[in-house]
């Protein structure tokens, strides 16, 4: 059902791109025979006529999204060219001398400027192609740091106790069990937001919207945070009006219940983590702030500028970083067409705030 | 004397089978292994299980077929352990018979609070249904049946009729996720789109009566994209 409707609206914004084309070569056409009209009888004459539509087939060639409306446009012109302004006037006349090489000049140009447009298209296809592969190739890096350190401990402290396990005093096994456990925790994260890169930076956005409350959706990140921290200080809440926000509801608990762990794990002394939604006008707004240590504008900066793959600072390595958590937020909240900023607050502390459209825009069955 | 439950653990992966087996055991479970459907099918024809453990992804068959002839055959609870994470397949298991869901990675306690949970109810369901039964009680809420009114420490929320229907569903099969559909079905016999709106709308003022806090729900849980569930009695 889904491929469905992106078929279909591929097919729409084919069908918009077509009229498109035919509009900007149409209206050029126009306004080239109008211009010739009115120098027809001036000194400019009938020399300057074919040069205007060389002019106009070349600029239709360059802004048209297909290669062959150019072919079409020379076709158009050299026939307009025939009609109204060679003798005999308003027939179609293809004897004249001359006529030939006419055609054959306007023919090239508009192949010529089809073919480089062409060209220029692919190339910058192929650019913006590497660009994702080195994206990737980061992400890959970034990835396998986060995963290769964990499991070094897990295996580490896991055979220590097999070896020794006759010898060792059972608390320090036991420990090195719970290091090993806490890491294979950390893993579990890594590949959540790792699966969440996949679902927001696939080629077609395979977002599921569905209009969500965001009582809901804000109370079950609660309840996973309660279980997951059991002693954070999170107060929540939202607005007395009910919320529905088209959403991948999935995503977005995913992204509060990072800025949330953030603010738990990088925010210092923190006495207190609000996490809150309102409408702002036509947009949800939800506000996740801490009293934490705040955010060094420097870091800050770097965290919202870095794409979705240069997650890891390099000198970040050694402490458990930021990891991709953020920018893997920024790109979901960008995806669901909403904004994420972050900033410090006057009062100490860090505020996230990120905004989702209320209404989907161009709804979609 | 008593003699121990049997849970059925159906998966292929040799070394989560065997610390999920101890960990049943050591709860006091009797456990029985099976690495494939074929032969967990063969295993149920011998020996019904009073809990099953299925895993999704069997080498032989999915195992929402595995599922689909144990349904046809017997009413034993199924708990479903999958590395799947779309809320999709969530509801479609669970609207085809599955009694829970549990998703790759779990904790040992979470797992066991699956299985118990699991096991109550088919021991419960059959008592619960009797119609003799007019007031459910669990912590401080008591819903009475008979006078269709739901009690929160001792006062009246005032519920609407609809509200009533919806809560009731819930409380009857509490400890299991309700889709929406099914909630849809049981309130308007409808499950159209507008509907939809409607139930969470409805659910949110229900929640806003039941619960202290919304925002930490002791009674009523949302499972985002999939549907509620009431708590454990």
């Amino acid at each position: 059902m889904k491929i469905q409707g992106r078929k279909k609206k591929e097919k729409r914004i084919n069908r918009l791109l077509l009229l498109k084309d035919i509009l900007i070569t149409l209206v050029t056409l126009k306004c080239t025979t109008a211009i010739c009209w009115n120098l027809r009888n001036t000194e400019y004459g009938e020399t300057q006529i074919a040069l205007l539509y060389v002019l106009a087939v070349l600029l239709i060639a360059r802004f048209s999204s297909r290669f062959y409306f150019g072919l079409i446009a020379s076709l158009l012109a050299m026939l307009q060219i025939d009609y109204f302004f060679m003798v005999p006037y308003f027939q179609l006349d293809f004897s004249l001398n001359g006529y030939p090489f006419t055609f054959f000049v306007i023919f090239a140009v508009s192949n010529v400027v089809s073919m480089l447009m062409l060209q220029i298209r692919q190339q910058e296809k192929n650019r913006l192609e590497a660009e994702r592969e080195k994206l990737r190739a980061n992400l890959l890096r970034a990835i396998s740091h986060d995963i290769r350190t964990p499991l070094t401990s897990i295996i580490g402290s896991v055979s220590t106790v097999i070896e020794n396990y006759s010898k060792m005093e059972k608390e320090d096994s036991v420990s090195l069990l719970m290091d090993a456990r806490a890491e294979a925790q950390w893993l579990v994260r890594v590949v959540e937001n790792l699966l969440l890169v996949t679902k927001v930076d696939g080629v077609g956005i395979s977002l599921r919207k569905t209009p969500e409350l965001a009582d809901e959706v804000l109370s079950s990140a609660v309840l996973k945070l309660k279980k997951r921290f059991p002693d954070a200080p999170i107060e929540a809440g939202v607005s007395e009006e009910l919320l529905f926000i088209p959403m991948d509801a999935v995503l977005v608990e995913q992204v509060i219940c990072n800025l949330v762990e953030n603010a738990i794990v990088h925010g210092g002394q923190v006495s207190r983590i609000g996490i809150f939604v309102r409408r702002e006008k036509d947009k949800a707004l939800f506000l996740v702030e801490d009293d934490g240590k705040g955010i060094e504008p420097e870091v800050q900066r770097k965290l919202l500028k870095q794409g979705l793959y240069n997650g890891l600072g390099e000198e970040q390595t050694g402490k458990r970083n930021l990891g991709i958590g953020l920018p893997v937020c920024k790109s979901i909240i960008e995806a669901h067409k909403g904004e994420l900023l972050l900033s410090n607050r006057a009062e100490g502390g860090t505020s996230v705030k990120f905004w989702l459209p209320l209404e989907e825009e161009g709804k979609e069955a | 004397m008593e003699n121990k439950k049997v849970v059925l653990v159906v998966e292929d992966e040799q070394s989560i089978c065997r610390f999920v087996s101890v960990v049943l055991e050591t709860n006091g479970y009797l456990v029985e292994t099976a690495g494939t459907g074929e032969e967990a099918i063969n295993k149920c024809r011998v020996r019904q299980p009073s809990v099953l453990l299925l895993d999704l992804g069997l080498p032989d068959m999915d195992g929402v077929q595995v599922m689909k002839k144990m349904r046809e055959r017997y009413s034993f609870p199924v708990v479903v352990v999958s590395a799947r994470t779309g809320e999709k397949d969530k509801a479609e298991v669970l609207s085809m018979g599955a009694d829970a869901y549990i998703t790759k990675p779990f904790g040992t306690q979470e797992l066991i609070d699956c299985v118990k949970r699991a096991e109550r109810h088919s021991k419960q369901g059959m008592e619960r249904f009797l119609p003799k039964k007019t007031r459910i009680q669990t912590g401080e809420f008591t819903l009475d049946l008979e006078k269709e009114c739901a009690l929160v420490s001792g006062k009246d929320i005032g519920l609407t009729h609809m509200e009533f229907i919806l809560l009731s569903a819930l409380v009857k099969k509490s400890g299991r996720v309700l889709t929406y559909e099914f909630l849809m079905e049981e309130v308007w016999k409808d499950t159209s789109l507008e509907k939809a709106r409607e139930l969470r709308t409805l659910m949110a003022g229900l929640r806003k009566k039941l619960e202290e806090n919304p925002m930490e729900p002791c009674y009523i849980f949302a499972e985002i994209g999939v549907g509620y569930r009431f708590r454990d009695i």
